[in-house]
């Protein structure tokens, strides 16, 4: 099953409400999880950060860490790409391409998400809505972060980034679009299926610690 | 006339047919269908790539938004990879959800076409968390909802979309405790 950690509903930027979402990708055979930056019953929830510096991120990260189930940090700009891979209690940096003309993943920020265990996500809603040059440059963004995440072995998170019912996907789907992007199967699965159950997993384990370490059985 | 002979069953293509299903806030003709289909193949793997697929759509049932296309049975995640990459058709939001994918036609229609997508017209208002909404249209418990307020109206403008969508349960002020406990 897919679980997708990027869906926005009516109480953020979407045009859906929760339960409608929820029902309609259950239809499709997606786990669904909502990144509102509110906590909503029964749905896995998280937060998507958007901070312009390094000071504001964190401060956006230690308020919100414990509340929500997963915390994404919107990228950009290498400073914020840096700060956000750094800081092991951030998942996953999305589209650190944005407004960029490269990837917007180095040498430095490959070896500290590898280090922290923070996913770079890929979003097939970038795919899915870009035209001509400007899809081009989406698929080369995702070919590159794909060698790179090889090379240095960060996880890739693909997530659909929906705001509205209808750029929700199913498994099927997102697998063939990853296959375009250079992904093998595999690849693709892992950046699907294991990769945000590992994020909500890792929660999950981190709120049943009473101390760091120490947890009950 | 002189009409082709044709190819031994040896020779023919082997073909696999995919059924699909429109999601639109209107709906959608087959040619605006088919265009799109073709066009996103084309725009994604270029013209020697989109001549391999060998897709063609075949039918498209306009009052249930249903169809399939058929293409080359090594290309099935190509073709749908290039179905999923449709988002708009003339300015507006839909989606070409893959249904299922077949060797014949006769399975594919029973596997996957069968049974009716009923979808009930309404002009009926609604309120939903103190906002005022028209409901449009009901299919499956899922109900599409125009919302009267200008901001809202505005974000919806922005992602090509007409309508908000709502369960019906929540129209009716229903809350499903087990559909909240579980997470279903």
């Amino acid at each position: 099953m897919f679980t997708d950690l990027h869906v926005h509903s009516l109480h953020s930027s979407g045009a859906d409400t929760p339960a409608f979402l929820r029902k309609l990708a259950k239809s499709l055979g997606v786990e669904l999880c909502l990144c509102d930056g509110v906590v909503h019953e029964g749905i896995a929830s998280g937060m998507e950060v958007h901070a312009d510096t390094r000071r504001e991120l964190l401060s956006e990260v230690r308020k919100s860490w414990k509340r929500f189930d997963f915390l994404l940090v919107h990228g950009g700009s290498m400073e914020i790409n840096r700060s956000a891979v750094r800081d092991s209690r951030v998942d996953a940096l999305l589209h650190p391409y944005a407004g960029r003309k490269d990837c917007g993943v180095d040498t430095v920020v490959a070896r500290y998400a590898a280090e922290q265990g923070v996913a770079i996500a890929v979003e097939l809603e970038d795919i899915v809505t870009a035209r001509g040059i400007e899809r081009a440059k989406v698929l080369s963004h995702f070919r590159e972060i794909l060698r790179l995440s090889r090379k240095y072995g960060f996880s890739v998170l693909a997530t659909s980034g929906a705001r509205c019912r209808y750029a929700l996907r199913s498994l099927r789907e997102g697998v063939a679009l990853l296959e375009c992007c250079g992904f093998s199967e595999d690849e693709a699965l892992r950046a699907l299926q294991q990769v945000p159950e590992g994020i909500l997993e890792k929660k999950r384990r981190a709120r049943r610690e009473v101390s760091r370490g120490v947890r009950f059985a | 006339m002189l009409r082709a002979k044709p190819l031994p069953p040896s020779l023919r293509h082997r073909k696999r047919y995919i059924a699909f299903r429109a999601e639109s806030d209107r709906r959608l003709s087959r040619r605006e269908v088919g265009a799109a289909i073709t066009c996103s193949a084309l725009a994604l793997f270029g013209e020697t790539g989109f001549a391999e697929l060998h897709l063609r759509l075949l039918e498209f049932n306009e009052q249930e938004q249903r169809g399939f296309v058929v293409c080359s049975h090594t290309q099935v995640r190509r073709v749908i990879a290039a179905m999923s990459a449709v988002s708009e058709i003339a300015g507006e939001r839909v989606h070409l959800l893959p249904l299922g994918v077949s060797g014949t036609v006769r399975a594919l229609r029973r596997k996957f076409l069968s049974g009716e997508r009923g979808f009930i017209s309404s002009e009926e208002k609604v309120k939903l968390e103190g906002k005022d909404f028209i409901l449009r249209g009901t299919t499956c418990g899922l109900c599409y909802a125009e919302p009267v307020d200008e901001a809202l109206r505005e974000r919806l403008r922005i992602l090509k979309l007409r309508f908000v969508g709502v369960l019906d349960k929540e129209l009716r002020g229903e809350e499903d405790a087990a559909d909240a406990k579980h997470g279903l």
